[in-house]
């Protein structure tokens, strides 16, 4: 789907006002500083509730104190129906596991993102495979075989720790929507600031993810206390 | 990836194996195949490579190339990766098949070259906002035999060693129109400082061991794998999971330790055969794709 007209995409050269901005508001952050330096490995409220949308089997929406809000919807089992797919190599007898991850386009802070570009699509892809994988290793895809669950993540407002507030959601759409499950996936983003030996922080809002140095994005499933997924980058 | 058919009896063969430290070709768990590095390829390119590791056959050119740099970052070039499942690796590639793996490893690479101290991204900026090096990694997969991200990021350390960016000024005439100067001298270049690249090292976790460097079979039979990129210093860069299966914590603490490990003798190792071959210069033998 090369061009979607539906959409006004912007002039190709815009830019957002924050950019020149910048050096100001970088030198006013220092001097009134964040909030207070909170404890690295306090637990942040958060608020999650699931069952609100009507036309999908399961559904929830998880929001962490940083702002960051994340609606999923979890749909199954279909009908594995993909005709021109090969056949499942022997041993894979299970059900798939699709997931979807959206972005709304004003969800980031700085410039929009342009829907349809293609480092936003990979930016998604990217993600989507990283749920499956936090998700694959707890839902019983044995109990659905030829069969396709679907999931699918709206991220509309960034505010840090984004991808481990979706797997939360996800997981909690995937029990509303009363698939099988070993366990619930419970994601936590941790966050390490160039300060010199800086200590790790939980769930980190979205000005401490911009000065980051290291990112990481753990998925555990509590009650068999395994790890299902590990994403992390910097230093 | 390229896939292969066990049997039962196969797998449990392999893995019982790999419970007493032996695997199917008589390595230890912690050991690499035999590998072939070979540098300065392909003539037409800033820098080039090729690995070969057991049966599995990387080729990478760098190109450089002058370009605007990015909004957020005005005074850095950039590194761009592009990854090629060519359909001579396995028939599973053929025409559009082999997208979504280029493109997983393509963003893998990304990831674990997205911290500021890999490259030195700074020396490759001619002039702030205007003009700065972009460097296109491109990866071509010519055979897939299990392991490929260690075997590529092999690949790209040592085609970016092998780099080299001509010297350029942007000269501004009076009416405001920009003249690029080429030093005269086509031995006169940039070098790019690779101690801080970093390496993936790849451990599959079969049974309750994990392994280093899995080939085709063994990676069959493990449910999850650990990928992470360790530099020279033993400083990890980025760690990622994959797999359907789960992992245990201490697992993932053992797998870590292993890999810092495994990762630091694999950079001194190549450290030291790219070295040699520089010393070599132009009186080393080229061996080539035939040899």
């Amino acid at each position: 789907m090369p061009l979607d007209h539906r959409r006004v995409r912007g002039p190709e050269e815009s830019q957002p006002p924050e950019l020149w901005g910048r050096a100001e508001d970088e030198g006013e952050d220092a001097d009134a500083g964040a909030a207070p330096p909170r404890d690295p490995c306090a637990l942040r409220p958060l608020f999650c509730r699931a069952g609100l949308l009507s036309q999908a089997e399961g559904s929830a929406y998880v929001e962490l104190s940083g702002g960051t809000k994340v609606l999923c919807a979890a749909w199954g089992p279909r009908e594995a129906a993909e005709p021109g797919a090969p056949p499942p190599a022997p041993g894979l007898g299970g059900g798939r596991l699709l997931c979807e991850f959206r972005r709304a386009p004003f969800a980031g802070r700085g410039a929009r993102w342009r829907p349809g570009s293609a480092t936003e699509r990979e930016a998604e892809r990217e993600a989507a495979s990283a749920l499956r994988e936090a998700l694959e290793p707890a839902v019983r895809l044995a109990r659905y075989p030829r069969a396709r669950l679907a999931v699918s993540a709206l991220l509309l407002q960034d505010g840090g720790s984004a991808l481990a507030a979706a797997i939360s959601a996800a997981a909690l759409a995937l029990a509303d929507a009363g698939v099988e499950m070993y366990d619930l996936a419970v994601g936590c983003a941790l966050c390490r600031s160039p300060a010199p030996a800086a200590a790790w922080m939980l769930q980190p809002g979205e000005e401490e993810e911009r000065r980051a140095v290291a990112r990481l994005t753990v998925a555990l499933l509590p009650a068999l206390n395994q790890v299902s997924a590990v994403l992390g980058g910097g230093q | 990836m390229a896939s292969v058919v066990l049997s039962e009896a196969e797998k449990l063969y392999i893995v019982h194996g790999v419970q007493e430290d032996l695997r199917v070709d008589g390595r230890g768990c912690e050991d690499y195949r035999c590998a072939e590095v070979e540098t300065d390829v392909v003539s037409n390119t800033s820098g080039s490579a090729r690995v070969k590791l057991g049966h599995t056959d990387i080729l990478v050119g760098v190109k450089a190339e002058m370009g605007t740099p990015k909004l957020e970052k005005p005074d850095e070039g950039y590194l761009e990766f592009f990854v090629d499942c060519s359909a001579n690796a396995t028939p599973e590639f053929e025409g559009r098949g082999g997208e979504e793996l280029g493109t997983e490893i393509a963003n893998t690479l990304y990831r674990v070259f997205s911290s500021e101290s890999s490259v030195d991204l700074k020396s490759l900026c001619i002039n702030p906002r205007e003009h700065c090096w972009v460097l296109y990694v491109d990866v071509l997969l010519l055979e897939c035999g299990g392991n490929l991200l260690d075997a590529i990021s092999i690949a790209v350390k040592a085609a970016l060693f092998n780099t080299r960016i001509p010297k350029v000024r942007v000269l501004e005439d009076e009416e405001g129109s920009k003249e690029i100067e080429l030093s005269d001298d086509p031995y006169d270049c940039i070098r790019l400082n690779v101690d801080d690249v970093p390496c993936i090292v790849t451990l599959s976790k079969i049974g309750y061991r994990h392994v280093v460097d899995a080939t085709l079979q063994e990676e069959a039979c493990s449910l999850a794998s650990l990928l992470i990129s360790v530099t020279s210093k033993g400083a990890l860069t980025s760690m990622k999971k994959v797999g359907k299966g789960s992992l245990d914590p201490e697992s993932i603490f053992e797998m870590m330790e292993t890999g810092k490990r495994v990762g630091k003798s694999l950079h001194i190792a190549l450290q030291k055969i790219l070295d040699e071959e520089e010393s070599l210069g132009t009186s080393r033998q080229k061996v080539g794709f035939l040899g």
